[in-house]
């Protein structure tokens, strides 16, 4: 009888171990691969970190991240908003398809503003905070305050911009003029 | 003493266990088997590839293979490795994808090999709503191959071996959000192998 307990026990335990060590296992993995795919960033050293650099037409020599986009001009940023939240101004462009998005360590993409719905709610200028949390940054204007998950307040803000015909010059110029009006900075 | 061993082999059978479930979920062969929408040949994440809803083992696999994808209501990244005819996609054959635009405000068509561009001298990788040649009734073909072709060609250079295709479709319209499997999505029709 004891020896039938103890074996329906070990059974037990052994599931209940297994969901908790794959639960975290695969979380950590997850966090883990990102943070590393960050560091591969060249704007990820602390000096360049909350800074908005402004990516050209990705050609086959990119490797940054795996399955890039060649119709996108990208920017990049990686943000760090442990000691002070950053602001983030930009200029919506007209008929084509551009998004600022907030993507998170866990990989999700916790906050995204595309144009049509930046353009029908604040015009064509938009300005984004964001802060570790709602209550270090009180919104003075039209800004949207967006606070960051807690494990993620070094993440990466990604402002994609289509190009109608990357093998156009025009269409390449017309984004880059775009790509210059957005900046980033942090708020004192 | 027993019980203390009992706590020990369920902790060594656990973390067995954990590991080869994690193993055999991150293999690269079983990225289409997890909460995905098939449409055909096409297939692509159920809950978004940037969703904070997306499971566990998607936003792994997310941050292996891919990374920092939108959620679906901005992208839909559909993806195959083969063609219509359920044949492997591959460098040495000629491929014609016919479509027509779906319900989304823009598409791209790209040619992935190992998760980056196949390096080519035209510096062309894929073909968008807005560059790609249209037929007369509006619908519209790309030629993928290493030989050369007429109209909206992407060229594979020099590379060898299976290539994958990824389909975006930005700011899909609602049609192709609440269903995604009956989404009129482009054929793969393989013509000829040299």
């Amino acid at each position: 009888m004891n020896m039938v307990f103890l074996i329906a026990a070990g059974l037990v335990l052994t599931l209940v171990l297994e969901r908790v060590l794959y639960i975290s296992g695969i979380t950590a993995y997850t966090y883990y691969l990102t943070d590393r795919r960050l560091k591969g960033f060249p704007n990820y050293k602390r000096k360049w970190q909350n800074q908005l650099f402004h990516g050209k037409i990705t050609t086959d020599k990119a490797r940054l991240v795996p399955a890039p986009t060649p119709h996108a001009m990208v920017s990049s940023c990686i943000y760090n908003v442990n000691k002070t939240p950053i602001f983030l101004k930009a200029i919506v462009p007209d008929g084509v398809y551009w998004s600022i998005a907030f993507h998170g360590r866990n990989q999700a993409c916790y906050f995204t503003l595309n144009d049509i719905e930046a353009r029908n709610q604040y015009g064509q200028e938009v300005e984004v905070v964001l802060t570790k949390s709602k209550k270090f940054y009180q919104a003075v204007g039209n800004e949207i305050v967006v606070a960051a998950p807690r494990l993620s307040r070094i993440g990466l803000i990604l402002i994609r911009t289509i190009v109608m015909d990357p093998s156009n010059p025009d269409n390449i110029n017309q984004v880059r003029e775009i790509q210059k009006k957005a900046f980033i900075e942090t708020v004192a | 003493m027993t019980i203390f061993l009992t706590i020990v082999y369920s902790l060594l059978a656990a973390t067995g266990i954990a590991y080869l479930e994690f193993r055999y979920k991150m293999r690269p062969a079983r990225l289409a088997n997890y909460d995905i929408i098939s449409n055909g040949i096409w297939t692509t994440n159920r809950r978004g590839e940037g969703s904070a809803e997306a499971l566990r083992i998607h936003r792994a696999r997310i941050a292996r293979y891919t990374g920092f994808g939108m959620n679906r209501t901005e992208a839909i990244y559909w993806g195959t490795s083969v063609d219509s005819s359920g044949e492997q996609l591959d460098c040495s054959n000629i491929y014609r994808i016919d479509g027509v635009d779906p319900d989304t405000r823009w598409w791209c068509m790209t040619v992935y090999q190992d998760q980056f561009f196949i390096p080519n001298r035209f510096d062309r990788y894929s073909y968008s709503k807005t560059d790609v040649q249209r037929n007369s009734d509006d619908s519209w073909t790309i030629r993928i191959s290493a030989k050369k072709q007429s109209g909206s060609w992407i060229p594979l250079g020099n590379a060898t071996g299976p290539f994958h295709l990824t389909f975006r479709c930005y700011n899909p319209g609602d049609s192709m959000i609440e269903q995604s499997e009956a989404a009129q999505l482009p054929a793969i029709i393989k013509e000829e192998t040299p």
